[in-house]
């Protein structure tokens, strides 16, 4: 089951936003040691009361998979750090648009491996369907470009917004590639995708977090 | 926002709104056009159990060069091929000249293709969901290569792909798929019946190897991704009961 928390949340699950924060501390810092030995959390600027979290937890409670979206008028990474991904003219922060980053999943696989796109994309599927029942018009994140043609078979209404741009030196670089940003509209046809393609997975819909109400 | 930006994002809209597999494909060819890349062909390794036409999604490389690279059977030798094994991101058959100590042979074949109408193109990867990798490959006289260029044919590359797909599914829809054999049946009974690879081999007297390579041929033919998907695809298709 996928489970939503707000920023605001945190003083009233500690445990799950910590366990997140570790989680997110194995996949990006370590490359996936599990389980973690340290007590480091993964933190940064846009953790904050505005952003909304989705867990998928097992049946202990215990994290598979999570990310994080946030309103672009007060927290976009794009248009912080990467505004050269944006080309289609569209503003890089904008009421109705949220977005994605920090999607993780354990065990921590490439992009292009089936088992990763098996854990992300119900995510993804959740976060869209809660910007439906909000009132969000788009979601965008940056992706690595190699992995477009994942994010088009999900949906054909994924939208580049802009060419790839290398980082960390490049495709010729370890550790290095190449990344853009795209953003999926929050329609009833991309819903549709969405649930077709989740079809037979179990909690796609966004639900509250245990003991809650959102 | 750059030229090649605006052209790329213009074609990607352009694309959506298209239907059928002959307006995407011409809209594709007169996209790649404006850089200099005049023919173009999205193409996957052949595999058994799948003829070669079944292989080839797009091309409009002229018939005779086509025809002459079958003949002489080029695919085996050509070291743009041989490249994508080597790199996992797009390079250009510059790239394969610049970064290889090419064989006699292999510098004959790259030369032929200028007397074809073309002297560099691009090598674009697109990974599916089967896993198997497809190739977008433009090509032309001088095309235009630079960095920014390579980003927007990369993007097309991966945009048409998606789009001729849906397009050749549309178009085939209703159709059966390749049948499996006897053989690749037998195998997807046991794979069903929870055994793995080491025990088939034994059961049946065959290598892990052979029964390795029939269950991926019936998972291409079941157009499944994972073993559970193609037992389902071939109990769905009626390949086998249980």
């Amino acid at each position: 089951m996928i489970f939503v928390l707000n920023g605001r949340d945190r003083g009233a699950h500690p445990e799950l936003f910590e366990q997140q924060f570790r989680f997110r501390y194995e996949v990006f810092v370590r490359g996936g040691e599990w389980p973690a030995a340290a007590d480091v959390l993964a933190v940064d600027r846009y953790d904050d009361d505005d952003a909304v979290y989705f867990l998928d937890l097992d049946d202990e409670s215990r994290i598979r998979a999570s990310g994080r979206i946030t309103p672009t008028v007060t927290s976009s990474l794009i248009a912080d750090c990467f505004p050269q991904l944006i080309e289609n003219r569209q503003a890089r922060r904008a009421p109705a648009t949220y977005e994605c980053n920090r999607a993780v999943a354990w065990p921590a696989e490439p992009v292009l491996h089936a088992r990763h796109r098996i854990a992300t994309f119900p995510l993804i599927a959740a976060m869209l369907e809660w910007c439906a029942a909000h009132d969000v018009a788009y979601l965008q994140t940056m992706i690595e470009t190699v992995a477009l043609s994942r994010y088009l078979e999900l949906t054909p209404l994924t939208q580049p917004m802009g060419l790839s741009h290398p980082y960390g030196g490049g495709r010729a670089c370890p550790g290095g590639g190449e990344c853009m940003a795209i953003r999926w509209p929050v329609c009833s046809e991309v819903l549709a995708d969405l649930r077709r393609y989740a079809g037979g997975t179990p909690g796609v819909t966004a639900a509250p977090a245990p003991g809650r109400r959102h | 926002m750059t030229a090649y930006g605006k052209r790329t994002l213009d074609f990607v809209e352009r694309l959506r709104r298209l239907t059928g597999y002959d307006a995407i494909s011409r809209e594709i060819r007169t996209s790649l056009e404006w850089f200099g890349l005049t023919h173009v062909t999205a193409w996957s390794m052949p595999v058994p159990g799948r003829s070669p036409d079944d292989c080839v999604l797009l091309n409009s490389r002229p018939a005779d060069y086509l025809a002459h690279y079958a003949r002489n059977n080029h695919v085996l030798r050509d070291p743009v091929v041989t490249e994508i094994r080597r790199t996992p991101g797009p390079f250009s058959w510059r790239d394969v000249r610049a970064r290889r100590n090419l064989s006699r042979a292999e510098i004959a074949i790259m030369d032929e293709a200028r007397d074809f109408d073309a002297d560099d193109g691009l090598m674009v990867p697109i990974f599916t969901p089967s896993g198997s990798v497809m190739m977008f490959s433009p090509c032309g006289r001088q095309p235009d290569l630079s960095p920014p260029a390579r980003a927007a044919v990369e993007i097309i590359g991966i945009c048409s792909f998606q789009a001729l797909d849906r397009a050749r599914e549309e178009q085939t829809e209703g159709t059966a798929p390749a049948p499996l054999t006897p053989r690749e049946r037998e195998i997807m009974r046991w794979v069903a019946a929870g055994r793995s690879d080491d025990d088939i081999a034994a059961i049946l007297s065959i290598t892990t190897r052979t029964v390795t390579w029939h269950v991926e041929n019936a998972k291409r033919k079941l157009d499944a991704f994972r073993r559970p998907h193609a037992v389902f695809q071939a109990l769905r298709l009626g390949e086998i009961t249980l």
